[in-house]
């Protein structure tokens, strides 16, 4: 029994440390400060030792995840390389045609260069962005600056190692482009672009894809946006179309430019 | 002594790794319990003395003096109650008596840590941390129970 209530006031005792912070007490303060002292190169070890282990933690969840990456990157290549084997198929077999009926066709492989982005437009509106290429990698005006398969715009000003690129949100943008297979203009704005001269009785509908059209055919279509509303003038032969630009300029980081003018 | 040299350096390990990769140490494994429910376990009495100390080493190093004290006492008194009422001659019922107790202690200390402090509790941590506590409890109640056979 007195084994027990020893063991009770030793419990009560601690809890009563606990509560009332012993170590701030003035005449503990002290002794607790000199012990501190004493153990200090203990503590900094402890310290460093928690440090070391957060850092490993955080490097290997980030090489956990790199890898994942890795594995989706890799996947995505191989689809990749196989559409570019049926690209290449067809490529020949369009040759073989061209042949065949003595149509001149010449196959021309686009020179790329890749660049960061290093300035934003400060106003916010997207209007343009700056890159890290200039004339020491050999671009010049009315280049076309692409993401994925998405336009992000036209090399508007060359500098010596620096250029800026009038992008899709930009009310000075204007650009040939194509949706449902029929030419027009399309107008950049922010945040919505607008297709030009769309006759009353042209078929677009919402959720339509607007592409680049290049009249010498020598760029890509890529994606400029997607129809995200149609509404009628009150005068006039034109619909209004409004265009959402697919391309996000805040979200990326490079961009990558053909080395051809439109 | 050995115990209070081993006590100190799991108390060590714990505050500094352990609690590097549980955040807090209301989730983290407590490994320096399992080390003295084993050495309770061996004597004849429950002895105030080492729970007492392997407390406070984690107190000193955890900042938090007299909670984790308090939460080795009052877990050798109820193995002390429950070592006076009940005996335990097998690996699964050293085993349970330890994963009963551990979860007691564990309410004993976040109980009067909530009454001053707030803390936010990952539950899949603290599962995680008692799932490893419980797994070094049961590696150590093994090989003890061969010890004490040979």
């Amino acid at each position: 029994m007195k084994r027990y209530l020893i063991q009770l006031f030793a419990l009560v005792v601690s809890l009563f440390i606990y509560f009332v912070n012993l170590s701030a007490l003035p005449y503990i303060g002290f002794f607790h400060n000199t012990l501190k002292t004493l153990v200090q190169p203990l503590f900094e070890f402890k310290g460093n030792l928690i440090e070391f282990t957060k850092s490993m933690i955080n490097t290997y969840v980030i090489l956990v995840n790199v890898s994942k990456e890795n594995q989706e990157l890799k996947k995505e290549l191989q689809a990749c390389n196989l559409y570019k084997v049926q690209l290449s198929t067809c490529e020949n077999n369009l040759l073989s045609v061209s042949r065949i009926i003595n149509l001149p066709l010449e196959v021309k492989r686009l020179s790329i260069v890749y660049a960061g982005i290093i300035a934003y437009d400060p106003s916010g509106n997207d209007t343009f962005i700056l890159i890290n290429k200039g004339q020491d990698a050999g671009l010049s005006e009315g280049m076309i600056a692409f993401y994925e398969d998405k336009l992000i715009g036209i090399v508007d000003r060359v500098y010596g190692s620096s250029a800026r690129i009038r992008t899709v949100f930009s009310k000075d943008f204007s650009i040939s482009a194509m949706a449902n297979s029929k030419a027009y203009i399309y107008k950049g704005g922010y945040p919505y672009g607008f297709l030009l001269h769309v006759g009353l009785e042209d078929p677009i509908k919402v959720g339509d894809v607007v592409l680049l059209r290049s009249p010498l055919g020598n760029i890509p279509s890529f994606t400029i946006g997607k129809v995200s509303r149609i509404s009628e003038e009150d005068k006039g032969f034109f619909k209004r179309v409004e265009v959402k630009p697919a391309v996000d300029i805040r979200r990326i980081s490079y961009c990558i430019l053909i080395k051809e003018k439109l | 002594m050995r115990f209070y040299l081993f006590a100190f350096i799991i108390a060590f390990f714990q505050s500094s790794i352990l609690l590097a990769i549980f955040h807090n140490f209301l989730t983290a494994p407590n490994l320096l319990l399992v080390y003295l429910f084993i050495n309770l376990v061996r004597e004849e009495e429950c002895l105030l003395k080492k729970a007492v100390l392997s407390g406070l080493f984690l107190d000193l190093f955890q900042d938090s003096l007299g909670l984790h004290i308090s939460g080795h006492i009052f877990f050798s008194i109820v193995l002390s109650l429950l070592k006076a009422r009940f005996e335990f001659p097998n690996i699964v019922s050293l085993f349970l008596v330890y994963a009963f107790l551990s979860i007691l202690e564990k309410l004993w200390i976040l109980f009067f840590f909530r009454l001053r402090y707030y803390a936010g509790i990952d539950p899949i941590l603290l599962f995680l941390g008692l799932a490893i506590e419980l797994t070094f409890a049961m590696l150590i109640i093994r090989r003890y129970m061969v010890y004490k056979h040979e």
